[in-house]
């Protein structure tokens, strides 16, 4: 059988990514282990600040056209009071491009997110100082703190403006992808490939409704444990419409995760 | 199937949620419409953009449950739905829209 185009697509997008066997989260919920002490059951909330990334990409593309101002327009000697500004700029641009990265990268132990936390705080603050000796050196350099104003603030804004666009271009790409998988809910198509899983609606006996996704051809369904809760089956809706009985199989409420199981036709 | 890792997931990340297209979903999400949700709404709500704001490991391979939110797109009956990596779609985790451990509605 030949694979999904949207698969396809998305295959060198996914070979980045690490991947895991659906197989390893049923026998994880299905089976009697227990959770990690350290890992399972609590609610951490752990990673570095992403608007310091963004800030500090900022600041770095900052330095571009007022750099290029300041050597181009002014052609004024540097004495060492610039080269000091000069300086914190440059480690703004490195701080805010690389610690970032590095903190995905140097990951400690099972989640490394503390680490990470670490370095994107420190390439926060040095974007912020970099920022504002940008603003020093330009307002000083030009004579007019207001057009330094104008440069750090026009910046500010065209950031702000470009992430929605991004959002928007990765919700259109998962948007085409979300079509394709419409087409194959159950079918031999659903295989390891599949870009996005079906969506599923989860309706309880009372009426309340919430979501779910397939995971597995047979018709297994993950879904949040508080979304089954009190509950031993629920009405299935998939996405062509058909609707079907789905027991609760297994239930991790340590983890608010639970799977349904409907019979696949 | 395969689920991908939240192994660099981190707070603040943009991943997708895809849900099911609730009957009043739109009629009740777009309160606060900004760029991103004024274009999104002439798209399928089932797919919008979300930002994590909390990670709750499970230990699964890195799968997890993550509290997601800063769309207008989506509602509280978006729990379990499905969070993709913004590029590669592939699953992260589980949309967990209450507060973990606390008895709000799904």
């Amino acid at each position: 059988m030949s694979s999904h185009p949207a698969s396809r697509q998305c295959a060198g997008n996914a070979s980045r990514v690490r991947v895991h066997p659906v197989s390893t989260l049923e026998a994880r919920l299905m089976g009697s282990a227990q959770p990690d002490s350290a890992a399972g059951g609590d609610h951490r909330v752990l990673g570095s600040c992403a608007w310091m990334d963004v800030y500090g990409a900022a600041a770095s593309l900052l330095c571009v056209p007022l750099l290029t101002i300041d050597l181009c327009v002014v052609r004024m000697p540097s004495p060492p009071i610039a080269q000091v500004l000069y300086g914190v700029v440059a480690s703004a641009f490195l701080g805010g491009l690389v610690l970032p990265l590095l903190g995905d990268r140097w990951r400690s132990g099972e989640t490394g997110r503390p680490f990470s936390f670490v370095l994107g705080s420190i390439a926060g603050l040095m974007a912020v100082a970099g920022a504002c000796a940008m603003l020093a050196l330009s307002a000083w350099r030009l004579h007019s703190i207001p057009l330094g104003l104008a440069g750090v603030g026009l910046f500010a804004v065209v950031t702000a403006a470009l992430r929605p666009i991004v959002d928007l271009a990765r919700a259109v790409k998962t948007q085409r992808l979300h079509r394709h998988s419409q087409n194959a809910i159950f079918p031999g198509r659903f295989r390891t490939r599949m870009p996005l899983p079906p969506a599923v609606s989860i309706t309880h006996h009372d009426g309340r409704s919430a979501n779910g996704f397939l995971i597995g051809a047979d018709g297994l369904i993950a879904t949040a444990h508080h979304v089954v809760h009190g509950q031993d089956s629920v009405w299935v809706t998939l996405l062509n419409g058909d609707v079907f009985e789905g027991r609760i199989v297994a239930r991790r409420p340590e983890w608010d995760l639970g799977l349904v199981r409907i019979e696949a036709p | 199937m395969r689920l991908g890792s939240n192994s660099r997931t981190r707070l603040g990340q943009r991943v997708n949620v895809v849900g099911w297209e609730l009957p009043d979903a739109r009629d009740v999400s777009y309160t606060r419409p900004g760029i991103a949700a004024l274009l999104v709404r002439f798209m399928e709500p089932s797919v919008a953009p979300l930002s994590i704001t909390a990670i709750n490991e499970a230990g699964l391979g890195d799968f997890a449950v993550m509290r997601a939110t800063g769309s207008t797109v989506v509602c509280p009956g978006y729990s379990g739905s499905a969070l993709c990596h913004a590029w590669s779609a592939l699953v992260l985790g589980v949309t967990c829209w209450r507060s973990y451990h606390t008895d709000e509605s799904i």
